[in-house]
């Protein structure tokens, strides 16, 4: 049995589907982020990461939303 | 703050005008970024656009008309947004403008292929309770995918029109016009029957006129329907917003001035929305209602266990769900092999051959720009010099008139078109294809993280890519910055990359005598120079750097329409907006010549360009007219060297070259760039930008040569 592991979106396996715990981010960017789908609950999946330890892309909501690395850090999600 | 925008120029002429036809309906369109709001606006208003900015902003304002069925439709391209809080000026200026009575009704454009996200901005437009005409484009594509939308359904829930459209064919897209007209005039919607999967309309045969002075009341007079369920946000925030709304409700005489229905005006006290928070604290008798927003949103988050924010965005997106439940109709799941589209994506946001192509596109982009400008321009010099001799030989070469006229003001105007603007339009063309064809979010995903070190996000790659082949539309695109802040840095840098004429001088002068060692050298220097001025303008410049956030758009097809339209309305308007001062300019250079203005100009210059820099004393006025155009500073080298019967090496030394070439770099924005940062900013800001970069070109230039100096005096 798999155990439910709390991850930030930077640690995520690529391609893997996780859900949306908690975003730790401050509050322009965190409604920014509410608006553009990137809530609890939601499925998402980190489709990939720019090299150099660079942004990640992720797949929200059927869109491909890239973030920057310091931000995608703040987005907490489980398996 | 809240502004009330006012139609400029058009108000008085209009209502003029509008006698002819049946009825004047303002529209504006508005929508997400990148879905196909642009060819929509193409296909209403052909080559009658004109582009401006936002009064009192810097967000960029595209204005177009036409008639259609005896109306005339008064059209603006909103810029494209995600949602109407106010993260970006242009969130704020497009709310402003939505609710003003300078809009009639509101077509939002949405991609079928992406309802969820789409819809986001939808919901929140339904809040302004304005007249909407939705228009679902790129319908060709979701039925590619075995996927529909019952229209019919969706136009019941909504009980708004919603128009299928297929943008880039035309489908549709008068239709919407019908539709607004149909709105303006019956102020509801009508019914729509569907016949073999189309909906039909009955023929348009309009009696009704809408009265010229009727403009506000389109809107005032429009039923918006009650949709109370589906914008619902749960039972716990609905009754906190009832309690504010009625509270609000008490200050009508107050908020009537600022156009935006109560509820709205509730929901944004509630989710603490910067701008509208300020409307009622500035207000000694109304600051209770914040206070009282503040207690019912922490009382929601402590309930929820999460921000107001997303809270409501949640229910915003439950309540989409289930709209998209009921009229999305998924035909049959299709495998979908790798499209061209998505291989091409997968290789340009590669780890490795990502940036190969990055560097090709860049030296793709300022090598076609350098090579038709070049072209073009060595054209336009030779036919100028063919007209200079037909001149002098009928009016002397001694006349005044002559000078001022013909080689101020017409040779202002040559040099504005032969070495400005025959780079500017091939590179509008560039910018505009790799933007439609969406290449250029790759760039800034691959160089996200190298743009940290100059205190911005990967955004910013994209004007600086673009300045490789001239500044001025390369500073013009840092409009694609969410924030003044970052944008203000991000004109600062662009203006500091080497253009396609700071490349002419360096390769013609260091390249040409010293090599292509010290060529490198010299660009190292000047990308050291970009680091420094981001880290500083980031320590200065006050407010904090955001973070990227980017939507990541599948590549498509150029649209070669909205491509040419686009170039064309951009080139028109640098014509008129900044060709005048350049040509200013270069009379003024004229007639500074002519009354040997030039010589004190020189000697005053003596203690930076001898003294301090080891130039020649005659290098002052190529500098001076190296703000003009870059590349003058060689021209000028060229032909002094030419009338001595020296060559440039006998006139300049290597160490003379290299500073020379350095400072040429550096020194200044050319006047064009000036003009453009000014109207993109402002002029002190174009002044500080200007007065930093001689600042460091001098102490760069002056660090060079003194230890130049005092090594060889070893």
């Amino acid at each position: 049995m798999m155990f439910s592991l709390l991850k930030r979106l930077t640690d995520c396996l690529q391609g893997k589907e996780y859900i949306v715990l908690n975003v730790r981010a401050g509050y322009k960017a965190k409604r920014r982020l509410a608006n553009l789908g990137i809530i609890p609950g939601e499925k998402i999946i980190k489709s990939r990461a720019a090299p150099f330890r660079g942004p990640v892309e992720v797949i929200i909501k059927g869109t491909k939303l890239v973030l920057g690395r310091g931000l995608a850090a703040k987005i907490i999600v489980r398996d | 703050m809240i502004m009330i925008i006012t139609n400029r120029k058009s108000s008085k002429k209009q209502i003029k005008k509008s006698k002819k036809y049946k009825g004047v309906i303002n529209i504006a369109l508005a929508g997400n970024a990148n879905v196909g709001k642009s060819v929509i606006f193409n296909q209403l208003t052909g080559l009658s656009q004109t582009i401006g900015n936002w009064p009192g902003k810097t967000v960029e304002r595209m204005e177009g008309h036409l008639e259609f069925l005896g109306y005339r439709f008064n059209i603006i391209d909103l810029p494209g947004i995600y949602s109407l809080s106010t993260y970006s000026l242009e969130e704020i200026v497009s709310r402003e403008y939505i609710v003003s009575n300078e809009v009639d009704i509101i077509i939002n454009v949405i991609d079928a292929t992406n309802l969820e996200r789409n819809l986001f901005l939808t919901f929140q437009l339904l809040e302004l309770r304005v007249p909407i005409i939705l228009a679902v484009n790129q319908m060709d594509i979701l039925k590619k995918r075995n996927i529909d939308v019952d229209f019919r359904k969706f136009e019941n829930i909504l009980d708004l029109p919603v128009i299928p459209v297929v943008a880039v064919h035309g489908t549709g897209v008068h239709q919407l016009l019908e539709e607004a007209i149909e709105l303006a005039v019956y102020h509801h919607t009508h019914e729509h029957y569907i016949k073999n999967g189309k909906i039909m309309h009955e023929t348009l045969t309009h009696t009704n006129k809408i009265s010229t002075q009727n403009k506000i009341s389109i809107k005032k007079s429009f039923q918006f329907p009650d949709l109370k369920p589906i914008l619902s946000y749960g039972k716990e925030v609905e009754d906190k917003l009832e309690d504010l709304e009625a509270k609000i409700k008490g200050f009508k005489e107050y908020i009537s001035q600022f156009n935006y229905p109560s509820r709205f005006l509730a929901i944004k006290i509630l989710e603490n929305d910067e701008e509208i928070i300020e409307l009622f604290e500035k207000n000694e008798d109304k600051r209770w209602i914040i206070q009282l927003a503040e207690r019912y949103r922490k009382g929601l988050e402590k309930y929820h266990g999460e921000d107001i924010n997303t809270i409501i965005s949640s229910e915003i997106y439950n309540n989409i769900r289930k709209i998209i439940e009921e009229v999305v109709i998924v035909r049959s799941k299709g495998k979908t092999k790798a499209s061209f589209a998505e291989k091409l994506d997968h290789i340009t946001a590669h780890s490795f051959w990502g940036y190969i192509i990055l560097v090709l596109v860049l030296f793709g982009t300022y090598y076609s720009t350098f090579l038709i400008g070049d072209f073009l321009g060595e054209l336009i010099d030779s036919l100028f010099s063919i007209w200079s001799e037909i001149i002098y030989n009928v009016y002397g070469t001694s006349n005044l008139l002559v000078f001022i006229l013909w080689d101020g003001a017409m040779g202002g105007l040559f040099g504005a078109i032969g070495g400005v603007l025959v780079y500017v339009i091939p590179f509008f063309l560039i910018i505009e294809i790799l933007q439609d064809s969406g290449y250029l979010p790759r760039a800034a995903f691959l160089m996200d993280r190298f743009m940290h070190f100059l205190g911005v996000h990967g955004k910013t790659i994209i004007p600086m890519i673009l300045g490789f082949g001239c500044n001025v539309p390369a500073c013009t695109g840092c409009r694609i910055m969410e924030t003044q802040r970052e944008k203000k840095i991000s004109i600062a840098l662009t203006s500091l990359i080497p253009c396609a004429a700071v490349m002419v001088v360096v390769l013609g002068l260091v390249g040409r005598y010293l090599g292509l060692g010290w060529v490198i050298i010299l660009f190292i220097v000047n990308f050291l120079v970009i680091i420094i001025v981001g880290r500083l303008l980031n320590k200065i410049l006050p407010g904090e750097s955001t973070e990227l956030i980017m939507e990541m758009h599948e590549y498509r097809v150029p649209n070669y329409n909205v491509i040419l339209k686009q170039t064309w309305v951009r080139t028109k308007e640098f014509v008129y907006k900044s060709m005048p001062i350049i040509i200013g300019i270069g009379i003024l250079m004229e007639i500074l010549f002519i009354f040997r203005l030039l010589d004190p100009i020189n000697f005053i210059m003596t203690p930076i360009t001898v003294f301090w820099l080891g130039l020649p004393f005659i290098t002052g006025i190529f500098l001076i007219y190296g703000i003009l155009r870059k590349e003058l500073t060689l021209i000028l080298l060229q032909v002094l060297a030419n009338s001595m019967g020296l060559t440039i090496l006998q006139l300049l030394s290597p160490i003379q070259m290299i500073v020379f070439s350095l400072v040429t770099m550096l020194y200044i924005p050319c006047f064009a760039t000036i003009v453009i940062i000014a109207r993109e900013t402002n002029w002190k800001y174009a002044l500080k930008i200007s007065i930093l970069e001689i600042g460091l070109a001098l102490l760069i230039g002056g660090i060079i040569n003194w230890t130049y100096i005092f090594f060889s005096s070893l």
